[in-house]
């Protein structure tokens, strides 16, 4: 049962690095080179780069978030493996 | 209506482009697990900018006349901006009347029209009618219905907005231009212009020498209050100017409500925001010293006196930790948690100026007890046991010292005094410093302080007002100190037993400390009438504990103390009575 669960919890740590690596890869992170005052000028556009940068710094914080969740799931993980090799009986 | 705007069309397509295969990504990432829930939400809010705002506004322009010309007959329309040929959006390419008003002005004109509109006073605008009519600000004049301010300024702003942003050479012309114009300051608050220049036009208009002008009084209040409402820092970079700042302090100029919203945003929630920031802060308030020290005949405004005791809940730390009364002409140091040197502050003579001016108003002397008093409360609370041999008595007993010397009415210290003793039983130490409240963000943290020091101050006055000014007994400031700082000591070793081994008044029975607890519960209660009784009444109970008095008379022979207790060198002016 722990080591299924064990199991569980490192898929889980998985999926949310792979998470961590999509937000990562984002073309979002890259509009604001596209966007700067090479390309529009004027009130509205540093509208639009304030709120997107803002954007992508939650989300850049959020990936950091996923990044912490996925090592604390590993640590579960870990314990629980250590739990059933410590535990008496077949294995 | 939306503010032009101007593009280079083929990145503006490019763009485009981006923009929609970055929303495709992320309309495309999935992730159901439960610690993903928070980053689910941060994609959702990028994907909803990019969807009502960038999306919207890159379709609009690739609809309008301007790009459709363009992307047909190639290079229509294109105007100049420095080296690079540029198109407006929604631009005039076929020959009608142009979307925006003022968008076909030259720069010229559109500084003239600014320069024309800024000979006004706002205390007597003419309106439709051909009768004066009266304003506060020029915000009010844009909400009301005057042809001019409530229609055409809005789109002046719009219009200067968009040439600031787009040309760099322009709003170099610009700054320089407030002199003459001093509505171009004021537009910072009424269309969206780039931060720094809102910083560079307030330093510009503060910088003016000429101040009889309405228009100037009100551009300098609009643009303050937007730099302001930029954040913070943006305040703290309007103070280090030495020039402007001269102009915050002075009275008359700056509304007062601005220049203390001004000086704590720079003075004390930048430096919370950004502790990098305190060696500018410290700058800023040596600067401030400086000049209340002998340069205002008639002192400084009340904003701020009142924005500068407020600042001082930070403040207090760096200035207390090296203040030792030897000679007036002896530098003051600052210094920061970790014991860094800030620099000096200013002479001992300088700061007693410094406090005196700041304590010209009411509402500043009472803000001011309410300080020492937190102050007090933080100093004790960090020494814990060490109280009894550290330096910590100390720096509290020559900060009150100091506030004490600076004093020059009686009333003055009456009422930071009836402040400090109010606020004694509300153990305000969290506040003191620079990063106490970490839960709270800058503003939270001077708002909530605002808040308490507040309801202090009307707690003081209702309590002091009840006394008969002929009966009033003398609160000086040196002796509530003393006295503060004795409830204090007590307070501590009463509620934290584990500190009693340190402080050297283990053995003392419960039935013993609770005694002392319930009379300083009577102090903080009492009125000034009873006061004075009350404390004698401790003072006995405790001599008569050989632990406590011993501890006492540790405390009470720490540097500054005795000088507390001296009679107070003040002008008794008029009949001292107290503050209503």
């Amino acid at each position: 049962m722990s080591q299924y669960e064990a199991q569980n919890l490192r898929w889980r740590a998985r999926r949310l690095r792979d998470l961590a690596v999509k937000i990562d890869q984002l073309s979002v992170f890259g509009l604001m080179a596209a966007a700067g005052d090479d390309t529009w000028v004027g009130p509205r556009p540093l509208d639009c780069r304030n709120r997107l940068h803002s954007a992508n710094q939650g989300l850049h914080e959020a990936r950091q978030q996923v990044l912490w969740s996925a090592t604390r799931l590993d640590h579960r993980a870990l314990h629980l493996e250590l739990l059933a090799l410590a535990a008496p009986g077949p294995r | 209506m939306s503010p032009p705007l101007a593009y280079q069309p083929d990145r503006i397509q490019a763009l485009r482009r981006l923009a929609e295969h970055a929303l495709d990504e992320l309309r495309q990432l999935r992730c159901d697990d439960s610690e993903a829930l928070d980053a689910a939400a941060s994609i959702r809010r990028v994907q909803r900018v990019l969807e009502l705002d960038w999306m919207p506004l890159l379709a609009a322009i690739e609809s309008s006349d301007a790009m459709v010309t363009w992307t047909a007959s190639h290079r229509v329309g294109l105007f100049a901006i420095g080296h690079t040929k540029w198109l407006r959006f929604g631009g005039a390419s076929n020959g009608e009347a142009p979307p925006w008003p003022y968008s076909d002005v030259s720069d010229d004109e559109l500084l003239r029209h600014l320069e024309l509109a800024g000979r006004f006073t706002p205390a007597a605008v003419v309106d439709s009618s051909g009768g004066l009519v009266a304003f506060d600000s020029i915000a009010d004049m844009v909400r009301s219905d005057l042809t001019f301010w409530s229609t055409d300024f809005p789109d002046l702003c719009a219009e200067l907005s968009w040439r600031v942003t787009a040309d760099p050479a322009f709003a170099d012309r610009a700054i320089a231009a407030v002199g003459t114009s001093p509505l171009i300051a004021a537009a910072t608050r009424f269309a969206a212009f780039p931060t720094d220049f809102t910083v560079r036009a307030l330093r510009a208009i503060l910088q003016r020498p000429d101040w009889a002008s309405g228009a100037v009084k009100a551009s300098a209040d609009a643009a303050a209050a937007q730099v302001v409402a930029n954040g913070a820092g943006d305040a703290l970079d309007v103070l280090s100017d030495r020039e402007a700042l001269r102009s915050i302090l002075q009275p008359g100029l700056l509304d007062d409500s601005v220049t203390e919203a001004l000086l704590v945003a720079g003075l004390h929630e930048a430096v919370v925001a950004d502790p990098d920031r305190l060696i500018d802060g410290a700058e800023v308030l040596r600067t401030a010293v400086e000049l209340t020290s002998g340069t205002f005949d008639a002192g400084i405004s009340v904003g701020a006196s009142r924005g500068l005791a407020t600042t001082m809940i930070g403040w207090i730390d760096p200035i207390a930790e090296d203040v030792l009364y030897e000679n007036d002409t002896q530098e003051v140091l600052m210094r920061d948690s970790a014991g860094n040197d800030l620099g000096p502050v200013g002479t001992y003579a300088a700061l007693k100026d410094f406090f005196g001016a700041v304590m010209r108003d009411e509402q500043a002397q009472l803000t001011m007890g309410t300080v020492l008093s937190a102050y007090t409360d933080r100093v004790v609370a960090s020494a814990g046991g060490e109280i009894r041999n550290g330096s910590a008595v100390q720096k509290i007993a020559h900060f009150g010292d100091l506030l004490r010397d600076a004093v020059v009415e009686e009333q003055v210290e009456m009422t930071a005094a009836a402040a400090a003793a109010t606020a004694r039983r509300e153990q305000l130490g969290g506040f003191v410093g620079f990063s106490a409240d970490a839960l709270l963000t800058a503003t939270g943290a001077r708002a909530a302080f605002k808040f308490v020091a507040g309801e202090i101050a009307d707690s003081a006055l209702d309590r002091f007002s009840d006394v008969e000014a002929d009966t009033m007994p003398s609160l000086p400031l040196g002796k509530v100190t003393y006295d503060s700082i004795t409830l204090t000591v007590l307070e501590r070793a009463i509620d934290h037993p584990s500190e009693r081994v340190d402080l050297g008044v283990e053995g003392v029975s419960d039935e013993e400390w609770a005694e002392l607890a319930h009379r300083i519960e009577d102090i903080d209660r009492a009125g000034p009438a009873e006061r004075d009784g009350l404390i004698s009444g401790l003072r006995k109970a405790a001599s008569k504990i050989p632990q406590v008095d011993a501890l006492l008379s540790d405390v009470h022979g720490k540097s500054g103390m005795e000088t507390l207790l001296e009679t107070p060198v003040c002008q008794v002016i008029g009949n001292p009575s107290v503050p209503t």
